[in-house]
């Protein structure tokens, strides 16, 4: 494979709540290929908004920072050492990001026409007035809005959260970035909304030529709509693989306890399985593997030693699995 | 967003009460050349400390002076003290405020720190210290109190954008390149707007409540200047014989510290989301 876009080497994050430091995120390591969608899948507080975070270098310095690690940009640039300039360029221009939340991502006193502009004058300083409207009126029927010249002078509190995310990827997608990291975009939203944005995000991301970093809980998503899934735990990479692979036949027993538990049609009446246990406290965690408390294959080793990562290729596609199983 | 302000403004009894209460002070200040029926500084000796008549409706003081006109030129004098009082302590309060907030870490301790001194003061005497050094008079006056009352306004900023910075709105702007600059007035700013203008017409209460003693001990606006504070004073000499050379203008100052607070209390309704039930 030679045609990375992004590549993230044994990626560290800290962060400090009380004078106690919290590994976010453990040496993950992974990389993301031009035009194509990754999923990053875990459970809540497991470390994946903090990778998206990392990837712009936007980690809070007063909260936490990134202890090792390089994101390769391009296969040129290492976004944790570039400067103020530099980043600024790259954010926005190259890599953008899409919050979870449509409510609190757009600024509440201005209008949405407003805020889309803004974006683009601080790329393109060049540009008059009406040239910039036109350009975001223009944009914002790309995102299929209806009726944008009314949604053009709308403040944020006029419009449903449809519309509202719609103009979030708007905001995203206006400086023709080469990476879009979606956390969590339809979290907030209803399931026919999330799924218009879910098409929307693909449709975008054949005629831009996207690669989309999508991070979710939703298993069901991230399935549909990506080509390569990562699934993460307390902080940890667990299994790296092809949609198709981890789908069918995944080998880290988190995965799979991960998809027994989706609730299905052949399913119906009966009860719903869950994982035992519950995730544990980023400030006391296990020894050895972090998940064995919870695993159904448990082994003696498991409980002394921390997996190593352990590859294995499928269909030409290196999948990559953290489990003693496969050693 | 505004329109849902405007609206709650027009249902609040008690902000357009005190709102058209300070513009027709606001009007009496402007205007007083034409209102006042005599010069404020005419002494008239022989008609001196006369009691309100129909000719002098407010009395006279001790130099035949028409108390009426005095006070009508004393409103410019408290209006203005307030004012630029609360300008200057809104500028420095909201700048440093803003960069405390947004900045946060040495920064924001090097600023709070400063407050805390600042409020560690009693601020009256730190004034009446100062004012002491200095020459009294109106721009002193107003340029101290100014430069002492912003302690107050630059925490509750700070507060307030604090919570606002960590809003995924902010991280966008961040992300999208805005300068710093840009993104604490553009962006920030108009989020704080509520307590801004709440402490604003707070502030303005207490500037001209302190101007108003400090014109009372001597120490502000001089003689002949009218101004409530020194009409006090006289009043204070010859309140056995003379009794509305006191009450006027304390009324005076009662009554337009009461209408900046009421009009306070009541954009704080209007500004507050919890009363929007």
């Amino acid at each position: 494979m030679d045609n990375k876009i992004l590549e993230i080497k044994n990626l560290t994050v800290e962060y400090y709540r009380n004078r106690k430091v919290i590994t976010a995120v453990n040496n993950i390591s992974f990389n993301v290929n031009e035009n194509e969608t990754l999923s990053i899948v875990g459970e809540s507080g497991c470390g994946k908004s903090t990778v998206a975070l990392s990837i712009l270098n936007l980690i809070n310095s007063n909260e936490g920072r990134i202890t090792t690690g390089e994101i390769i940009y391009n296969k040129k640039y290492d976004i944790l050492k570039m400067n103020k300039n530099q980043l600024q360029q790259l954010r926005g221009n190259e890599i953008t990001i899409i919050f979870q939340d449509p409510f609190s991502s757009l600024n509440p006193v201005l209008t949405v026409g407003t805020q889309l502009i803004e974006i683009l004058q601080s790329h393109y300083p060049e540009l008059n007035f009406s040239d910039m409207k036109e350009k975001v009126i223009n944009l914002l029927s790309h995102v299929q809005i209806n009726d944008p010249e009314r949604i053009f002078n709308s403040y944020p509190h006029q419009l449903s959260g449809g519309q509202r995310q719609r103009i979030c990827i708007a905001a995203g997608i206006i400086t023709n970035p080469r990476i879009l990291i979606a956390d969590e975009p339809t979290t907030a939203l209803d399931v026919t909304t999330a799924k218009d944005i879910i098409e929307l995000l693909s449709s975008l991301q054949n005629k831009l030529k996207l690669s989309i970093i999508f991070i979710t809980h939703n298993l069901y998503i991230a399935f549909k709509h990506s080509h390569r899934i990562i699934v993460m735990y307390a902080g940890e990479f667990v299994e790296e693989g092809a949609t198709d692979d981890i789908s069918k036949e995944p080998k880290h027993p988190y995965t799979q306890m991960l998809l027994k538990v989706l609730p299905t049609l052949d399913k119906k009446g009966k009860k719903l399985n869950f994982i035992p246990g519950q995730v544990p406290d980023m400030l006391s965690l296990p020894k050895g593997c972090r998940f064995h408390p919870r695993c159904d294959k448990v082994m003696d080793i498991c409980t002394k030693n921390i997996p190593t990562t352990y590859e294995y290729i499928r269909n030409g596609i290196k999948n990559k699995v953290k489990c003693f199983l496969y050693e | 967003m505004i329109k849902i302000y405007i609206n709650r403004f027009f249902h609040n009894r008690l902000a357009i009460f005190s709102s058209i209460c300070i513009l027709i002070l606001i009007f009496i200040a402007i205007f007083s050349n034409i209102i006042s029926p005599y010069e404020p500084n005419r002494q008239n000796l022989v008609q001196r400390l006369l009691p309100p008549t129909k000719q002098f409706i407010m009395g006279t003081d001790d130099l035949g002076r028409d108390v009426f006109s005095r006070i009508i030129y004393g409103s410019r004098v408290s209006l203005t003290v307030g004012a630029v009082a609360v300008g200057i302590s809104m500028f420095i309060g909201i700048i440093l405020g803003l960069v405390s907030g947004y900045y946060g870490g040495i920064i924001d301790s090097i600023i709070m720190r400063l407050v805390d001194i600042m409020l560690c003061f009693p601020t009256f005497f730190l004034i009446l210290m100062v004012i002491a050094f200095l020459e009294p008079n109106i721009y002193n006056v107003m340029i101290v109190i100014g430069l002492t009352s912003w302690p107050g306004i630059t925490r509750l900023i700070r507060g307030e954008v604090l919570s606002i910075r960590e809003r995924d709105y902010i991280q966008l702007a961040k992300i999208s390149g805005i300068s710093d600059l840009r993104i604490m007035f553009v962006h920030i700013l108009p989020n704080v707007i509520g307590p801004i203008v709440v402490n604003t017409t707070l502030g303005i209460g207490s500037a001209i409540l302190a101007e108003s003693a400090l014109s009372f001990l001597g120490l502000g606006v001089q003689p002949p200047t009218p101004s409530w504070g020194n009409i006090l004073t006289t009043g204070k000499d010859y309140i056995h014989i003379a009794w509305w050379l006191s009450v006027f203008p304390g009324i005076m100052i009662f009554f337009t510290v009461l209408c900046f607070n009421l009009l306070g209390e009541g954009l704080r309704d209007i500004f507050d989301p919890r009363t929007s039930g």
